[in-house]
């Protein structure tokens, strides 16, 4: 299988080319840096995306809370980790990086505030 | 006047986004005793705020931070080095050396040494743009769009057509996704993308949403609410082509056309701005057309990276400091000169002072591959650089080593010649 991909790790933005047949064959060539390596090698296999959103928060002046996963999360996930966060309330004082959801939705990364409010 | 206030400080910055907090935080580091932000809001972190997605922060903290997370860092890095915070107050009137301010105490009067501009800057809204047709609701600028849906968690609408593909268009088509909305399409006017490729990789790409390019909408339909638009693709000159208009059904446009830096109070200052970038005027220490007046961050010129906005924005902090000082070098200025393929260069003049070295950053006017930057003056070559892969969307860089800058003669010009043009 071949893929051209647009390496989203940092603005530079990439094209990497990427040739495979199986998880222990893949050929990259474009990238820069090896963190665009590893990141198309994960494309062709296992894409991965933070997950980002703002949750319900019952705190003076606000009403929404940023969040997001702490680690990137399956890409097949982001649409259920969406609706899910849809029905998540917090309540009183937050700091940035508290854990919202521990292992959330067992995607392995939690879901963390990203603001402090 | 009865019940104004005046206060001294050596340096003032107004706006506290990440351009503010970073200016303040370096110019009390570079040894300004009293260094005070005005912003109008009620709390610090500018349009980052709003911005939840990932894409902060990887050069400056070599992570991948969101926008509140980036802004957070700074908050505590400003008042950390000691600066202080004014919220809730907004700069009203500049004059030569005193700032005229709305504080929730009353008018206050500023007195600076030095002044640091960082207001950021606006969206383009529907009346920059002429589009014909009805005036239904349902037509947001994207940016109002994500505020609304980040800080309000208000709904804004289920069948989602995109005009412009710039960054905040495009990360809005993937937040109103996850929101359960259908983005039906990204339409751009011209023959390449706006924003940034990984943009269009993760925002567009991953959610199977179209991009048209070389496309307008040419009529928006709808009495109270908005019901559909009507899109055309456009000829080289830009002018819809008739006969090929298609309709599609929809409750709700985002307008991603442009940012404009917000330079409403330079204007009472009377600082010189620029036509192209619609920035003030500065040279390499970010110091405009009022010695004692810089500029930096979006209101200076519309930056696609904080990154570069925290880093710019120190330099701009530290060297108010030094003129507040008295202590900001001084030598002949030549102007920067967009050459060939570039529309524009800032700073727009280099002060011959070896001091240091100086960033040039511009745009190019097309995209490429196989691009070669030249930076030149007077027939010799100062800096060179070779990319890949360049789009107008990226703010790209060139440096002039400090020897180089000490002898500078003449205006010192900037080009880009594509290995192969991309529109
Ligand atoms: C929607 C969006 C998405 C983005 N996405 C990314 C991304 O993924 N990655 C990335 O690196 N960058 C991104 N950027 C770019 C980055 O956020 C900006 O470059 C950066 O925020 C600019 O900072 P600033 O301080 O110049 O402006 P701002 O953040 O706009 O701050 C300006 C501040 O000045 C205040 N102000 C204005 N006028 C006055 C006045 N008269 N008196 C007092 N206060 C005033 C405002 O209230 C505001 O707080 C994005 C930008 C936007 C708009
Ligand atoms: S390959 Fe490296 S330099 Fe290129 S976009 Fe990816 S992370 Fe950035």
């Amino acid at each position: 299988m071949k893929k051209t991909i647009t390496c989203t790790v940092c603005p530079r933005g990439c094209e990497i080319e990427a040739e495979y047949t199986s998880a222990a064959d893949i050929a990259v060539k474009g990238h820069s840096c090896p963190r665009g390596e590893r990141y198309a090698k994960d494309e062709c296999l296992a894409p991965k995306r933070v997950f980002t959103s703002s949750v319900r928060i019952d705190a003076p002046g606000r009403r929404m809370l940023p969040v997001r996963t702490s680690a990137p999360v399956a890409k097949d996930m982001l649409i259920p980790c969406a609706e899910a966060a849809h029905g998540i309330r917090v309540e009183g004082h937050v700091n940035v990086g508290d854990v919202i959801r521990r292992d959330f939705l067992g995607t392995g990364a939690d879901l963390v505030a990203s603001m402090t409010l | 006047m009865l019940g104004m206030k005046t206060k001294t400080c050596d340096v003032v910055v107004v706006g506290a986004g990440p351009a503010g907090l970073s200016a303040a935080e370096a110019a009390k580091s570079a040894g300004a005793g009293n260094v005070l932000i005005v912003e109008r809001d009620a709390a610090a972190g500018g349009i980052l705020r709003q911005c939840i997605h990932p894409g902060f922060g990887l050069k400056v903290f070599g992570e991948e931070l969101t926008g509140p997370e980036y802004a957070e860092r700074y908050i505590e890095r400003a008042a950390a080095a000691g600066a202080e915070l004014l919220t809730g107050t907004t700069a009203l009137e500049l004059r030569d050396r005193e700032l005229v301010c709305a504080s929730p105490s009353g008018i206050v009067n500023l007195r600076f040494g030095a002044l640091v501009l960082a207001m950021g800057c606006r969206e383009r809204t529907r009346a920059n743009l002429v589009i014909p047709g009805a005036r239904p609701s349902g037509i947001y600028t994207a940016g109002t769009a994500q505020k609304l849906i980040n800080l309000f968690g208000d709904k804004v609408g289920r069948e989602v057509v995109i005009l412009g593909s710039g960054d905040i268009g495009m990360i809005m088509a993937r937040r109103l996704t996850l929101e359960g909305a259908h983005v039906k399409a990204v339409v751009e006017l011209l023959p390449f993308l706006a924003g940034l490729a990984r943009n269009k990789a993760q925002c567009l790409d991953d959610f199977g949403i179209p991009l048209l390019l070389s496309h307008t909408v040419v009529d928006i339909d709808g009495v109270d609410r908005l019901t559909s638009v009507t899109i055309a693709p456009v000829d080289e000159k830009r002018r819809p082509i008739p006969g090929k208009e298609e309709k599609i059904a929809c409750d709700t446009l985002l307008l991603s056309v442009g940012l404009i830096p917000e330079n409403e109070l330079s204007r009472t200052g009377g600082i010189a701005l620029s036509p192209v970038t619609r920035g003030p005027v500065v040279n390499q220490f970010k110091q405009t057309s009022n010695p004692a007046v810089f500029a930096c961050g979006n209101v200076l010129h519309v930056n696609d990276l904080v990154d570069h906005v925290s880093v710019e924005s120190a330099e701009a902090g530290r060297n108010a400091a030094l003129y507040a000082a008295g202590a900001l070098p001084s030598a002949p200025a030549f102007p920067t000169v967009a050459g060939p393929g570039v529309r524009y260069v800032c700073p727009q003049s280099v002060v011959a002072d070896g001091g240091e070295d100086v960033t040039l950053f511009f745009r190019t006017t097309l995209p490429g591959r196989r691009t070669e930057f030249l930076c030149t003056s007077g027939g010799k070559v100062l800096a060179t650089r070779k990319s890949p892969r360049t789009s107008p969307g990226t703010m790209e860089q060139l440096v002039i080593p400090k020897d180089a800058v000490a002898a500078l003669d003449g205006p010192v010009e900037v080009r880009c010649e594509h290995g192969e043009v991309l529109a």
